[in-house]
């Protein structure tokens, strides 16, 4: 059977999964809508968490970038696992058994401030927003190579199965259609980094033949040894050493950990486990469920970067294989014979190469570049599909709920009923799909650069707000409030100034301290942590039942919302 | 030497103004490691909740204790990803074990199955340390309070 037929195969009976666990967990409340009833057992929520994070960019771009990237792209892979530790000990258990529903009830009671509420509200729709724009050009990109609809068409089936069951769920539906996600994109992600590893290394763990030797089939030798070789000999940098410098590696890590614990999608999954006790669990069991992709995703950036390298380079341009011509044709892949030899030159040195390789198609097109059968090629389809709405639907329901309960019900009409707070709730994720679609289908080119972005923003914003919320008593609404407006427009100043205003000093030379605008976040961190500590240094300390609220949530037990 | 403040709202004013924010940081670790007879009086006249069943002797220690484990696993945090994984990478990578330069390898691999078993660390410390406190067992309902294992 043709790749396409798998693919419809998969889609199909995926799209069908999910929809029928909607409709078994349908939401009656907005305790059910906004967190799942607070039900949820902590593996499902790892699970669920899992999915929630890992989004498009995780399952198609990642293991891309590394393997251009080589070793800088380590930041990518400890900057969004080691998150996870300050998320397990600096906030999920308090977060917890403060037991609301969203991060900006938790600014706003926390800091006592509607002000602090709706900078809150802000800041949460603006970076989720800025991330579900991505998925869905993910999306898109998944519809067009491997169902051959136009990319209008896919995205708009992509948006009616998140907008069906988000609506009728809610967080119950989506937690639970997570779960099943899951489940389908680790299979999609781990069944051909196995085949591969087996095929280049005779390993079956990826994990360890990234360091083991290659077969004779591939000559032998250590993989990540003849990966360097042959990086250097065509005047690529050496996989394995580190080109950006020691301080923006540094930074770039930094600000991708605060700002994965401050994203409110992956917060509020912790809102919906029953105890103190399980949040930490469920905490636990989203890093192993995550680190299974993330620690194999490295092997599959080195062993696809070493088979590109060996099946392109100086290979006849018309002996090329099918997945080739496939590719060219969606513009990933362009060639261009510069010296007329009818071979593939691919090089370091642009004056010379032929080949431009985009780095998103990696894991799409590796099983295709390593011959795996048919249906593993279909499989992966659908864990990208499975990565791009599920992370989709966490991040629309964010922002459902901030506009229904954070800005209707908890702010501007206080009087509102439950149903009346559901029927918002449900008509403001109508409205977001509507728009997600839209800007899905119609991509302005900034959005892709913009989604990395969202990671400075959270951490300057929301992350020293909630830390400082638990750990420092006496910090108070003037402090948070300042610190959060301060951190937020640095970083988004500094991002804007060399993206937008002046991108020609847009280099290690202009940058301050030569730090890059993705790690400039950890600046904005700091910023945002001085200010606060120095403005509630000489205003008055927060009232006394506020403190109250902070010793409470310090102390495991019965949760204070029911 | 630490200066004795009469109450609680002066000690915390007491930490300022900032000579730097290392120096203020620093302070604050210290103020919540060992607290002085002051800081306690403050914290049992400021705890208004009635709905706390552990006395605030019990609550300050659990917190104290707390603390000393997150910052203690923070320390690996960030001796492991940021110390071994980024800014000694390059000497590590003198070692190798088989195909991997060790510097390269931690920070590929190694930093994150290290995440992993810090937060089981937690988990499990944490456990032990609610029950010695009695937090977990009804969820709130507890009655007195046991003394602590050790």
């Amino acid at each position: 059977m043709s790749v396409q037929i798998w693919t419809f195969i998969f889609v199909f009976l995926t799209f069908g999964l999910y929809i029928g666990i909607a409709v078994w967990s349908r939401a009656g409340s907005t305790s059910d809508f906004y967190v799942a009833g607070g039900g949820v057992p902590p593996l499902a929520n790892g699970m669920a968490t899992a999915a929630d994070w890992m989004s498009a960019a995780s399952f198609i771009s990642m293991a891309g970038l590394i393997s251009f990237l080589g070793r800088d792209g380590t930041f990518y892979l400890m900057g969004w696992t080691g998150g996870y530790v300050l998320l397990a000990l600096l906030l999920a258990p308090y977060l917890r058994k403060f037991g609301k529903f969203t991060v900006p009830d938790f600014i706003g009671d926390r800091y006592y401030s509607r002000t602090a509420r709706l900078i809150a509200v802000f800041c949460a729709i603006s970076v989720s927003f800025v991330y579900v724009c991505g998925q869905m050009q993910g999306a898109g990109i998944v519809f067009s190579r491997f169902l051959e609809v136009d990319i209008t068409t896919g995205v708009i089936i992509g948006m009616a199965i998140v907008f069906f069951y988000a609506v009728l769920g809610g967080m119950k539906g989506i937690t639970y259609t997570q779960v099943a996600q899951y489940c389908v994109l680790i299979f999609a992600f781990m069944v051909p980094a196995i085949f591969i590893s087996i095929l280049m290394t005779g390993i079956p763990i990826p994990q360890i033949g990234f360091g083991a030797e290659l077969t004779e089939a591939f000559g032998g030798g250590y993989l990540l040894d003849r990966l360097d070789g042959m990086s250097q000999e065509l005047g690529f940098a050496v996989y394995t050493e580190g080109q950006r410098s020691t301080q923006d590696v540094f930074f770039i890590t930094a600000a991708l950990m605060f700002g994965t614990a401050g994203l409110p999608h992956v917060i509020i999954r912790f809102f919906t486990v029953p105890n103190v006790r399980d949040a930490r669990r469920s905490a636990g069991f989203a890093l192993i469920f995550i680190a299974i992709l993330y620690t194999t995703a490295p092997a599959v950036a080195a062993f696809a970067r070493t088979n590109l390298i060996n099946t392109v380079n100086n290979a006849e341009y018309t002996a090329m294989p099918e997945w080739f011509s496939k590719w060219e044709t969606t513009n990933l892949i362009s060639f261009n014979d510069k010296n007329g030899d009818g071979r593939i030159q691919y090089v370091g040195d642009p004056e010379t190469n032929e080949l431009e390789v985009n780095r998103d198609i990696m894991v799409l097109a590796n099983p295709e570049i390593a011959n795996l059968p048919n249906w593993v090629v279909a499989l992966v389809a659908a864990g990208a599909l499975a990565a791009a709405l599920s992370t989709a639907a966490g991040l629309l329901l964010v922002i459902s709920t901030s506009v229904a309960h954070d800005l209707m019900k908890r702010s501007f009409m206080p009087d509102i009923s439950e149903k009346q707070e559901l029927l918002y709730a449900r008509t403001a994720i109508f409205i977001a799909v509507l728009v997600a679609g839209y800007v899905g289908i119609n991509p302005p080119a900034y959005v892709a650069q913009v989604v990395a972005y969202a990671f400075g923003l959270a951490a300057a914003s929301f992350f020293p707000a909630i830390v400082l919320g638990i750990f420092q008593k006496s910090m108070n609404k003037q402090g948070a409030v300042a610190g959060m407006i301060a951190g937020f427009l640095f970083t988004a100043g500094y991002i804007i100034y060399f993206k937008s205003l002046n991108p020609a000093m847009d280099n290690a030379q202009g940058w301050l301290l030569g730090i890059s605008p993705e790690g400039i976040g950890t600046f904005g961190t700091l910023i945002n942590l001085a200010v606060a500590s120095l403005v509630a240094s000489f205003t008055p300390e927060p009232p006394e039942d506020v403190q109250a609220i902070v010793e409470e949530i310090r102390l495991p037990g019965e949760a204070i919302r029911r | 030497m630490r200066k004795v403040v009469p109450s609680g709202e002066e000690a915390d004013a007491s930490l300022l103004p900032i000579d730097t924010l290392e120096t203020y940081f620093s302070q604050l670790c210290h103020k919540a490691l060992f607290p002085t007879r002051n800081d306690l009086r403050t914290l049992s006249t400021n705890n208004t909740n009635k709905e706390v069943s552990m006395s605030d002797k019990n609550a300050l220690d659990y917190w104290k204790s707390n603390i000393r484990l997150v910052l203690s696993l923070l320390g690996i945090w960030f001796f492991i990803s940021f110390g071994c994984g980024i800014l000694l990478a390059d000497t590590l990578d003198e070692i190798r074990i088989g195909g991997f330069k060790l510097g390269f390898w931690i920070a590929q691999q190694g930093a994150i199955l290290v995440f992993v078993i810090l937060i089981y660390v937690y988990i499990y410390l944490m456990d032990k340390l609610d029950d010695a406190y009695n937090l977990n067992r009804d969820e709130g309902k507890t009655a007195e309070p046991r003394e602590e294992a050790q």
